[in-house]
């Protein structure tokens, strides 16, 4: 007997489990009136676990410490709210700098300061190798305004995004990925970068943020979201 | 004129009632020694009044609020309530929809055991009624969807849950590191524990939703010990932590749960000082305090700080407060603002199909949806603790997204809402970091026993305090209560 191997069934699961041995029997035996229900146990049966195995392709076996991200940076780090940055495919040097920030102080936000101090040296990079691989989605859930993203566009180029940030501003090195990142995310970002709540060690943020209007830093951050 | 008796303190009424209960106070609660001392308030004497308050209680959360009446209770009439925002009730928040209904964007159930919030209802003469839990709740995975009768329970395994009641009995709730095994439990996260367990994948959903639910994180983040002691708040019985049925979720509070901030505010008038935030606390160690708000100072003989750890951070205090204390606050978990929603419908429709309104999504925005309808049935509504960063914050992408997943869970009823409402606490304003504290391995064991004592003239309260339901809101209240007794006993302690 391998007790150790059986896994503890809760109800729902032995319903699940139920679900898929009677279907065939109780939708025949009963005229089908009680076959969608189970049908649809079975379904959800197979469905999570499709996705329980596709998490433990992208993120390793359950229970994951980056569980504790998708709150508010989304599935994968592909928020849905404009107003909370996305992870995914962020430089691993940057995710892991910005949390050791968090942690020494360097950056201040009331949920990341708490949560960057529970972490280890070694968990900082783990969730920064984890989010490094994960493919960022389109920003779908940001409709810009195309007159805003033509200024923000040319914004972008006068100040030279690039330079840093990589030729789509995809990111590199320490300088996080702008393409398709929150709209709300990157003008609180760029108005901290000006009013000197957020300092950047090279100063390099600081001086391009001051050099921008409220409106300018809106429309630069309209264009980015929209890429 | 209130203004007047707060700020200036104190006439011969304030003084004789300060005398009046100093030997009780000690050895009495708050409420009984309201019941001996009915008169002294309208004695008089000669009186030594200054500028300088008794007590200043900083927070009208639920703390500070039962803290405040207490101290009213017990005839002290010299205190003040400083309260940031401009509203009373702290994470307890009504949103109001209409003809007298209400439904909770914050804490707001009660359940067996929780006997001192229950107690604060009876008092003020404000109701309950149970939560519905009743029919089949809908799973939600991709693109399938299924209905199942839940009972009002969570569905984790009966072995599992023994174990852990097993373990929470040695955990003492109010104060986890004094623990025999502390250190050994608080090395490790329920994460840990549960990975040894070899959990089939929807039993990993359920862990999932119920930890985020009740303990504001992933399994992976949460201290064993941590939960152990929420476990034993809960009578070592863990379906009274995380059941609606028979759990902690079972009760609701009839004109929604911030109805008893609102209520006490209402009885305490001009002692409640809104929009009146403390920036700097100076000579705290030996008193008078000075407490420096954005509308003057206000001095006092003791401070009862009705606040969450970190929300203390906010404040700078002159000296600085012990290193331990410190960095307890520095540290203490805020990263669980929680985001709740409102559907509101012409009736509770699902009722009637033998639903019950529940949802649980997987790998989608629903954390949880359930039936917040008022007690009447007048209307229905749907509530929902959604992922923060998962649902669009613009509200009419937000509200169509969850219409449209609400009618694939309920039926196209629900197409048709009549209102909704979003709250995103970690965005909403900055008097609020964290619903619950979302506890990581190692904190407690190094950090926790800094959490209670008193330093200097500052007394700490507020839910996180309390020793038993610790993070809820019969906590507060519990909190409130011993406050408001060190308070009473710190006056007395002056006056021998």
């Amino acid at each position: 007997m391998k007790r150790s191997a059986e896994k503890p069934r809760s109800r729902v699961k032995s319903l699940l489990l139920l679900a898929a041995g009677l279907v065939a029997v109780v939708a025949t035996a009963l005229g089908g009136s009680y076959g969608p229900e189970l049908y649809g146990l079975v379904r959800l049966g197979k469905e999570i676990d499709q996705m329980s195995a596709e998490s433990t392709r992208t993120g390793g076996q359950w229970p994951r410490a980056s569980e504790a991200c998708i709150f508010c940076h989304g599935i994968e780090g592909n928020a849905r709210a404009q107003n909370y940055p996305r992870l995914a495919g962020q430089p691993e040097a940057y995710i892991a700098k910005q949390l050791k920030a968090f942690a020494s102080g360097e950056r201040s936000d009331p949920t990341m300061t708490s949560l960057a101090l529970t972490m280890s040296e070694r968990e900082i990079e783990g969730l920064a190798a984890h989010f490094a691989k994960t493919a960022p989605l389109p920003n779908s859930t940001f409709h810009a305004d195309s007159g805003r993203v033509a200024r923000g566009d040319a914004l972008a180029k006068a100040n030279n995004c690039a330079a840093c940030h990589g030729q789509k501003l995809e990111g590199k090195d320490v300088y996080p990925r702008l393409a398709g990142q929150g709209y709300g995310y990157l003008r609180d970002q760029l108005a901290r970068f000006k009013s000197g709540e957020r300092r950047d060690p090279s100063g390099a943020m600081s001086a391009i943020a001051k050099g921008l209007s409220a409106q300018d830093i809106d429309d630069v951050a309209q264009f980015l979201a929209s890429r | 004129m209130d203004e007047d008796v707060t700020k200036q303190g104190v006439g011969a009424r304030e003084t004789l009632t300060r005398r009046g209960f100093l030997g009780m106070a000690a050895s009495a609660t708050a409420a009984a020694t309201a019941t001996v001392l009915p008169h002294v308030a309208a004695a008089t004497a000669a009186s030594n009044a200054s500028d300088v308050l008794d007590v200043a209680i900083i927070g009208a959360g639920l703390a500070g609020l039962t803290a405040a009446r207490d101290l009213q209770r017990a005839g002290c009439e010299s205190f003040v309530v400083l309260e940031a925002r401009d509203r009373v009730g702290g994470r307890t928040l009504n949103h109001d929809l209409g003809n007298g209904h209400f439904s909770e964007s914050g804490g707001q159930w009660i359940g067996p055991g929780q006997t001192a919030i229950a107690d604060l209802a009876r008092e003020l003469g404000i109701g309950t009624f149970p939560t519905y839990w009743q029919g089949k709740s809908t799973l939600m995975a991709g693109s399938a969807c299924a209905t199942l009768e839940l009972g009002g329970v969570p569905g984790t395994d009966p072995k599992l849950q023994r174990e852990l009641e097993e373990m929470a009995k040695t955990v003492p709730s109010g104060a986890p590191w004094k623990a025999a095994r502390a250190a050994e439990l608080d090395a490790v996260s329920v994460g840990d524990w549960l990975r040894k367990k070899n959990i089939a994948p929807e039993n990993q959903i359920d862990w999932q939703a119920s930890m985020q639910l009740t303990s504001g994180t992933a399994p992976m983040k949460l201290s064993l010990l941590y939960y152990l002691s929420m476990i034993n708040s809960a009578d070592c019985k863990y379906e009274r932590l995380e059941g609606i049925r028979h759990g902690a979720q079972e009760t609701r509070i009839s004109g929604g749960s911030q109805i008893l901030s609102i209520r006490m505010a209402k009885e305490l008038g001009g002692k409640v000082r809104l929009s009146t935030p403390v920036q700097r606390i100076v000579d705290w160690q030996n008193g008078p305090v000075e407490i420096h708000t954005a509308n003057g100072v206000i001095r006092a003989r003791s401070v009862i700080v009705a606040l969450s750890p970190p929300l203390c951070q906010q404040i700078a205090f002159d000296p600085p407060l012990p290193g331990k204390r410190r960095e307890m606050q520095k540290r203490w978990p805020a990263n669980s603002p929680m985001r709740k929603t409102t559907h509101v419908y012409k009736k509770p429709f699902w009722r009637e199909k033998g639903l019950s309104g529940w949802i649980f999504q997987t790998k989608g925005p629903v954390l949880w949806a359930y039936d917040n309808s008022p007690e009447d049935l007048s209307i229905g509504v749907i509530n929902a603790f959604v992922h923060n960063g998962m649902l669009p914050a613009d509200p009419k992408l937000a509200e169509a997204e969850l219409t449209r997943i609400y009618a694939e869970a309920l039926g196209a009823e629900a197409l048709q809402p009549i209102g909704f409402h979003d709250r995103d606490w970690g965005k909403a304003d900055k008097w609020t970091l964290t619903c619950v504290s979302p506890m990581p391995p190692g904190f407690l064991t190094k950090y926790g026993e800094a959490l209670h004592p008193s330093v200097g003239r500052l007394i700490w309260s507020g839910t996180e305090t309390a020793d038993i339901w610790a993070g809820y809101m019969d906590g507060a209240v519990r909190s409130g209560h011993k406050a408001a007794l060190q308070a009473l006993q710190a006056i007395a302690g002056r006056r021998v």
